[in-house]
């Protein structure tokens, strides 16, 4: 699919901020515009750019920006100072043999779900659909809002900034057939040269609809407040949405303010995950050598850092699979650095070193466990899906889960343990205490889902599986 | 499904393939896997009647112990009994409590130097890292992915289940170089060249996976 992208205006009302940038070069908490509507529609395999206003600079600029990322052309629009319905049909060419194209602004971001949501279904032939958001009170500024009236069937009856009766309004996003660009030219022979001078043209015809996108999150920069705007609501969107406990409650308002200072720099999530082996490895040097206080505000603080990368790949569409994985790993390897350091410390508690290894070896012991049971639960299904009955536990985890938290004996809670124990100058009672909670945790989780049906999924793969060995064993007997 | 993220569900596909061919080409003999597998029993119990060492039979003992586990007895225990994750932690936790406990031996009975049992917990912990490194690509699998492609997602998690290992030959290196250590009568030897090879496994297998997939991962 293609997506055509209307950046030949002046951008007038950022002149006075950014005299020398397009709004759609303009960073948004790491990332330009542009970058953020390419992160956002991973559907588009080709990219169609109207330029005009100070073409040859801006066309070199988001060359520098898209190239290696996204296949792209420049299509440049002489009469730039027009209606911004003259740049859609300055694409006409470029576009009239595709079934349908998205249609975007250069100076909205927003974030894939609304993307999602509004190709879910491709237009009919000859229909455009607009993405509209219909909470009307989350509207940044409603004043300067392209307003729509929407009617019971799923179409647009009236659009504009002026009208007085609207029941939603305008995201900047179209999914669209090349019926746009007759609607267009039919305005623009009227002298009507705005985008929305050709959807009411469909509109009249019964040919716009809409995708309700409430909720999905999307800001248009067209001021310093409005880009303060989308900065606060793409932050909202980074958030993880389960957090530990101590994540949520604490952690996460610190790491907020490191991602913060760093979503700027060229920094990937990847960085961050490799400095926490560093900064894991630091903390752990402390704990050894008896810097007990230092040690354990170093185990905390790496525990904070732990949540950077997973922001930084929210809010900069950097996640990746390799980087799930690198994660996790290296969380693992940070861990047993740890462990291994606060048993050490023993020894400089006036305990023997035979003592030190023996806890080193149970804690050791204790934590592959514990992770071996987590994550087996997890795979198994039981986990991503839990259909536990109602218990104790399990209402007393539904009230975590319900407030975006999840509870036990999480990866943050462990290290919060640790540090604090560490900087008491307890490392021996710490380790047995996380030792008795792995271990009473993975009980308990394993006692509960004793009573869970294995999945219907679950149920048939194994049916499929053994039909199969079933059918290897009759062939090697032949 | 966008063809982006056709693109991007390669490794998923990469796992999958990676877990068929361990199926295809892990299967033992039931016979010899049995007749292996009395090695540990038969060890333990020349040892009780004070014909072999110590050491010998510990060795024969994790032998033994690789055999019987490496057999479908395991994933036998699982299917059909709706917990999957017990033989996995039943399995998981002796193969590390089993190098571990080695270590602890050779130092705390025998009196060898506390290096040596930092090696036995190195070899404990490459052992593990292994296998971990192996599930933590099913659980780092994008959101995104997991939802448009349920069944292939399902069909990872399980085939996993019932081969219990990604790369392979986690268990089987770290397991036969340590008892080759103690045979031999250097234990330290065993666990370093265990933890080496241990590593250099995983992570060798690990890259080229990454190699394999990562033109199309974003």
């Amino acid at each position: 699919m293609k997506a055509l992208i209307i950046a030949a205006g002046r951008g007038s009302s950022f002149r006075g901020q950014a005299p020398r940038s397009h709004k759609t070069l303009i960073p948004v908490c790491g990332l330009t515009v542009i970058e953020r509507i390419v992160a956002a529609c991973p559907q588009t395999e080709e990219l169609v750019i109207v330029t005009g206003y100070q073409a040859q600079e801006l066309e070199a600029k988001l060359t520098r920006i898209l190239e290696g990322k996204i296949k792209f052309t420049f299509i440049r629009n002489p009469e730039w100072e027009k209606a911004n319905g003259i740049s859609v049909l300055a694409a006409r060419d470029a576009l009239s043999g595709e079934k349908a194209f998205l249609l975007s602004m250069s100076d909205h971001v927003y974030e894939p779900a609304l993307v999602e949501l509004l190709t879910a279904e491709p237009p009919c032939p000859g229909q455009c659909l607009l993405a509209v958001d219909r909470n009307l009170g989350a509207c940044f500024d409603l004043n300067d809002a392209t307003k729509v009236k929407l009617d019971g069937t799923g179409k647009i009856v009236n659009i504009g900034k002026q009208i007085a009766d609207f029941n939603a309004v305008d995201t900047g996003v179209f999914y669209c057939t090349p019926s746009i660009f007759y609607a267009l030219a039919e305005a623009s022979s009227a002298g009507r040269e705005s985008l929305s001078d050709g959807v009411r043209v469909l509109c009249r015809k019964g040919a716009m609809g809409y995708r309700d996108v409430s909720g999905a999150m999307w800001q248009d920069v067209d001021e310093p407040d409005s880009l303060a705007e989308a900065e606060k609501r793409l932050w909202r969107v980074a958030v993880k949405p389960r957090d530990g406990v101590v994540s949520r409650l604490f952690n996460r308002k610190v790491s907020a303010l490191v991602t913060r200072l760093i979503c700027g720099l060229p920094v990937r999530p990847n960085h961050v995950t490799l400095f926490n082996l560093f900064l894991a490895a630091a903390a752990s040097l402390l704990i050894a050598s008896g810097q007990f206080l230092a040690g354990g505000l170093a185990a905390q603080f790496y525990s904070i850092v732990d949540g950077v990368d997973g922001e930084l790949a929210r809010l900069k569409h950097q996640g990746s699979w390799f980087g799930g994985w690198l994660d996790n790993v290296t969380d693992r390897l940070c861990d047993w650095m740890l462990i291994s350091a606060a048993a050490w410390s023993i020894t400089r508690v006036g305990t023997g070193k035979e003592t030190a290894w023996i806890f080193m070896a149970a804690a050791l012991f204790s934590n592959i466990l514990y992770w071996t049971a987590m994550d087996s639960l997890l795979v198994s299904g039981i986990l991503r899906t839990p259909e536990t009955k109602g218990n104790f536990l399990a209402r007393v985890e539904k009230w975590f889960y319900e407030r975006e938290m999840v509870f036990g004996l999480t990866h943050d809670s462990y290290l919060l343990i640790l540090a604090v124990g560490v900087a008491l100058r307890k490392p021996a009672a710490t380790l047995a205490v996380l030792i008795v909670l792995e271990t009473f945790w993975w009980a308990i989780k394993l006692i509960q889902v004793r009573k869970t049906r294995p999945s219907e999924k679950y149920a048939e793969f194994l049916a499929r599986e053994n039909a199969g060995k079933a059918q290897r064993a009759e062939s090697a007997a032949l | 499904m966008p063809e982006r993220l056709k693109g991007q569900s390669r490794p998923l596909f990469e796992i999958i393939r990676l877990l068929d061919l361990k199926s295809a080409a892990s299967v033992i003999p039931a016979g010899l896997a049995l007749l292996l597998s009395l090695v540990a029993p038969a060890a333990l119990c020349l040892y009780i009647l004070g014909r072999l060492e110590a050491e010998p039979a510990i060795a024969f003992f994790l032998l033994g112990w690789l055999f019987i586990s490496g057999s479908e007895f395991p994933a036998q225990l699982s299917n059909g009994s709706g917990r999957p994750s017990m033989s996995f932690i039943v399995l998981r936790s002796l193969d590390a409590g089993l190098v571990i406990a080695l270590g602890l031996f050779l130092y705390l009975e025998r009196g060898l130097p506390e290096t040596v049992l930092a090696w036995a917990v190195a070899a404990s912990l490459t052992l593990y890292l292994g296998y971990y490194s192996g599930i933590s690509l099913l659980k780092a699998v994008p959101g995104k992915i997991r939802l448009a492609m349920p069944e292939a997602m399902v069909a990872a998690d399980h085939l996993f289940l019932s081969r219990g290992t990604v790369w392979g030959g986690e268990r089987e290196i770290v397991l036969f170089l340590s008892a080759a250590g103690v045979v031999i009568g250097r234990p330290e030897w065993g666990f370093a060249a265990s933890v080496t090879a241990g590593n250099l496994n995983w992570i060798i297998k690990a890259l080229n996976f990454w190699r394999r997939t990562k033109k199309d991962e974003r």
